[in-house]
């Protein structure tokens, strides 16, 4: 069992949050299309709107892994190096989506690059479970 | 389910806590505390892990009556 990468729990988890994230992606696709087809053509640029649909269902799969605990391999290995990485480039990118010289909505579309929102909000998420689950180690042992 | 408290008092005969038997089998320690808490039903591969590690039968640990 040692070399497998998840426990079966975790396994399970992440087959369940896979089918939700699928869902809401379908979801988002659809309210996308009756946006466009009923009330604004074009809400964002082709390449924004895209990301917004990928990175939506992206950050709650890894969220929702995160808090089912099906995100750390069973082997205890945690990416805290990825994760400060992650940390610092989402700063970064939060930051430039804010002094954008445009502003969040430029040509009557929206102007606002989420990308360093997501970052942040995986890394953020990381450390508050990584320290609850330390606090629930203790109180076990 | 209910909890199973003869896994926690084998756990306790052997002076393992939950960390340990998990890190033992390689699950998490939180499946660990699903399985005892009753929060998780193991499949079969996993009892006998658990039976293994804690020198217990399957009947003694998860045989309900």
């Amino acid at each position: 069992m040692k070399s497998e990468q998840f426990d079966e729990l975790q396994v399970r988890n992440r087959q369940r949050i896979s089918y939700q994230t699928m869902f809401l992606m379908l979801v988002l696709i659809l309210i996308n299309g009756i946006v466009k087809e009923c009330f604004i053509s074009n809400w964002a640029t082709p390449i924004l709107e895209a990301n917004l649909l990928i990175i939506i269902p992206a950050l709650y799969f890894i969220s929702m892994c995160i808090w089912k605990n099906a995100y750390f391999t069973n082997t205890g290995i945690k990416s805290n190096i990825t994760m400060i990485i992650f940390l610092i480039l989402g700063i970064i990118m939060v930051v430039l989506a804010i002094i954008n010289e445009n502003g969040f909505i430029y040509n009557n579309m929206l102007n606002f690059n989420p990308t360093g929102i997501f970052f942040v909000a995986i890394s953020l998420q990381y450390w508050i479970k990584g320290l609850i689950d330390r606090i629930k180690n203790k109180n076990d042992e | 389910m209910g909890k199973n408290l003869r896994i926690k008092s084998a756990r306790a005969e052997k002076d393992m806590s939950q960390k340990d038997v998990a890190e033992a089998i390689g699950i998490t320690r939180q499946t660990m505390n699903a399985i005892e808490n009753g929060d998780y039903n193991p499949t079969i591969k996993l009892c006998r892990a658990i039976c293994k590690e804690l020198d217990r039968t399957l009947d003694e640990l998860f045989w309900e009556d």
